[in-house]
């Protein structure tokens, strides 16, 4: 185990080091095949306003593009990582399988296929990722591939992808000139295991605050009316001890996931008609709790609850069905782009203290009450903190050049279309998504805001920054993330981790 | 058209099909995110990765050979000498409200007709924009730039554009030309 650590450790390192050398063009000898490098090494800091802290950051990737014949093309590329999020980390090698990883230095293959073109048909096999959907920020059908989410707000979408087993075949058809209809294509994907998301860890600066608890406080009259008939001598503070459980996916087959889409070209609009049925690449967990109050055989007749509540955010699986369409057409010197995701089974976040209000209820209570206050561990009986939901995602937004400035607004909308619990998100969750870009000197210099208002939460957040690319290989970047809004809304519930970014990339 | 680099636009991919007598259809894809996406009409007087060039110029440019009195009024000035190249001086006056120019003069080489110089006016009596070509070779029976120098003069910034290599009549495919083969990237 050390050996492995070491080892993960040292290519690591090899990686940051070799990632800082230049790109290249290697010809393999003997054949005409020729392998191209190319990648980032890139430093990330965070100056923290409040919230938990986040060390500085070192991320390297190394791409190596083969190009073996005309035909066939593989694509390897390792990511390494050092320091940020990650409290108490182990060096080590980033698995598929696992949500909560805590890891660092890190190794990861992002992706490692092989694509082979046969004429109108291609094939590619192998680790890799998918980029669905047309709208800014997270598409809504964009749900093959899942995420890294424990730098959720800061890290670019399409970088925080994890790369997932898959054989995907497309074929591209040939165009429909009574139709108008051209660049046909259609691809169909299979994926034989569930990669899910990364979530961040209880310790960590991005670790939901919706979720975490660091104890129940009760007044003494509150605790009196969830145990009637009993005096308390004062108020009741229960310590909660909350940890997170990986649990593998299933490895049956129908654990894993297909997936279809067919796209085209007809009158200037660029859409595409999708469906994904397979395991949610969201976040998707559930909470196992167990309370104990050793000493109260004789401390409750006597008006207190010493109790512990030991917690654990245990990794779920999920398969989800999403039929989906997207659209994107200039209208004029405006790109409109819309899109729509109809989703069944899709787990939701719910709020932690809903369900433990619903726990302290006399009918749940009477279920473990005995256990408990006999002196054993009672396992608590709690809903589901993601309860699979059917909804409707959507989204639709234009973007328009003027004086050189590109503002881009943008609503997305998540309804729920079945009858079911409060969720964090509320019903409909209605986002406007808005951002301005503006380049100088050249390109050299770019300013860009953008931001998101949860219109019926009252959440936001804003992300104003400046980026310099001096020379060919080097961009600087200095942001400022600010976010608002409740506890109860999936933005606001970060209220406290406003931060200043400093981010600085060699590429080659 | 493939950027290999620099590293900072790496990967990104850029097609245009042009048509006569119309704007040209331009995609280009960005490898941050992962897309293929339309350039809109008002897009097309960006920068064109950061060049002095926008991605209108490289319509006009590439479009501008098949141009006839509908598309832009023409008339020969004097001759000049361009880099000790005898030149005909030839002033177009753009007709279509897509061309955003108010004027265009070309000075074209009298042995070979390539151009040697090209100038582009806005409402200024200075020009917009100038484009320089050198070293002018053979390739094949076709007259090519292997250097071209894109000027800005109100900013006074320039693009040096140094063609390495030029190989004409190599049997493409239809399929290099579409959105397809701007995310396969180049063979």
């Amino acid at each position: 185990m050390i050996l492995a650590r070491g080892g993960a450790l040292g290519v690591a390192l090899a990686l940051l080091l070799t990632a800082s050398g230049h790109a290249a063009t290697i010809p393999v000898p003997g054949t005409t095949a020729r392998v191209e490098a190319s990648g980032y090494v890139d430093g990330l800091a965070v100056a923290e306003i409040g919230g938990p802290r986040q060390r500085p950051q070192a991320l390297a990737e190394l791409s190596l593009l083969g190009k073996i014949t005309q035909n066939l093309r593989t694509q390897l590329t390792l990511r390494g990582r050092a320091g940020g999020p990650f409290e108490g980390g182990h060096p080590g090698v980033m698995n598929l399988v696992h949500e909560f990883q805590n890891r660092s230095p890190s190794l990861e293959v992002n992706e490692a296929w092989a694509e082979l073109r046969l004429g109108n048909a291609q094939v590619r096999a192998g680790i890799q990722k998918f980029a669905w959907g047309k709208l800014d920020g997270t598409p809504p059908t964009d749900v093959l591939t899942p995420r890294d989410l424990h730098d959720p707000l800061v890290r670019d979408i399409e970088e925080s992808k994890i790369g997932i087993p898959a054989v995907q075949l497309t074929y591209y058809l040939p165009p429909v000139a009574a139709l108008d209809l051209s660049e046909l294509r259609a691809s169909l994907v299979y994926i034989p295991i569930a990669v899910p998301a990364r979530l961040a860890l209880v310790q960590e600066r991005w670790f939901p605050p919706s979720i975490a608890s660091s104890n129940l406080a009760f007044t003494e009259r509150e605790a009196e009316e969830i145990f009637r008939g009993v005096d308390f001598t004062g108020p009741v503070r229960v310590p909660v001890n909350l940890r997170t459980l990986n649990a593998r996916a299933p490895k049956q087959l129908d654990a894993g996931g297909i997936a279809g889409r067919l796209g085209g070209t007809v009158l200037q609009m660029d859409w595409s008609v999708s469906h994904y049925t397979g395991p949610e690449t969201g976040p998707n967990a559930d909470l196992d709790v167990s309370v104990r109050c050793r000493t109260c055989p004789t401390a409750f007749p006597a008006g207190r609850l010493p109790a512990h509540v030991r917690s654990f955010l245990r990794q779920e699986h999920d398969i989800i069905h999403m039929t989906g369409a997207d659209a994107s057409r200039p209208f004029g010197g405006a790109t409109v782009r819309a899109e729509v995701a109809v989703f069944q089974d899709r787990p939701y976040l719910r709020i932690s203290r809903d369900l433990i209000a619903r726990a302290l209820e006399p009918d749940v209570l009477v279920r473990y009450a005995g256990r408990l206050l006999g002196g054993q561990r009672a396992r608590v009986p709690l809903q589901p903190l993601f309860p699979d939901r059917d909804s409707v995602e959507w989204g639709i937004g234009a973007d328009y050049l003027i004086e050189g400035f590109l503002p881009l607004v943008q609503v997305n909308q998540v309804i729920f279309t079945d009858d079911g619990p409060d969720q964090l998100l509320s019903n409909p969750e209605t986002r406007i998504l808005g951002s301005v870009r503006k380049r100088f000197l050249q390109d050299t210099l770019e300013l860009e805001v953008r931001g998101v208002y949860a219109i019926e939460r009252g959440a936001w957040f804003v992300y104003p920054r400046v980026a310099y690319r001096a020379g060919d290989h080097w961009r600087l970047r200095l942001g400022y993330l600010a976010v608002g809004g409740p506890l109860t809304s999936m933005i606001g519930q970060f209220h406290a981790n406003d931060e200043f970014v400093l981010e600085g990339r060699y590429s080659f | 058209m493939f950027f290999g680099s620099p590293p900072e636009v790496k990967g990104t991919a850029f097609l245009a099909i042009t048509h006569k007598g119309k704007p040209a259809d331009q995609w280009l894809y960005l490898p941050e995110l992962q897309r293929v996406r339309q350039i809109t009409s008002t897009a097309r007087t960006q920068s064109f990765v950061g060049t002095d060039l926008t991605y209108h110029d490289l319509d006009i440019l590439t479009e501008m050979t098949s141009w006839t009195e509908d598309d832009a009024a023409s008339s020969l000035r004097a001759d000049e000498t361009v880099d000790e190249v005898a030149c005909h001086v030839v002033e177009l006056a753009p007709k279509r409200d897509d061309i955003t120019y108010k004027k265009i003069v070309l000075w074209l080489g009298k042995s070979d007709l390539v151009p040697r110089r090209l100038e582009f006016f806005g409402d200024e009596a200075e020009p917009t924009k100038r484009i320089t070509q050198r070293d002018i070779r053979k390739v094949g029976p076709i007259p090519v730039a292997y250097q071209t120098k894109v000027e800005t003069p109100a900013s006074g910034s320039s693009t040096d554009v140094v063609v390495v290599e030029t190989q004409f009549n190599q049997k493409l495919d239809d399929d290099a030309f579409t959105q397809r083969a701007l995310e396969q990237g180049p063979q």
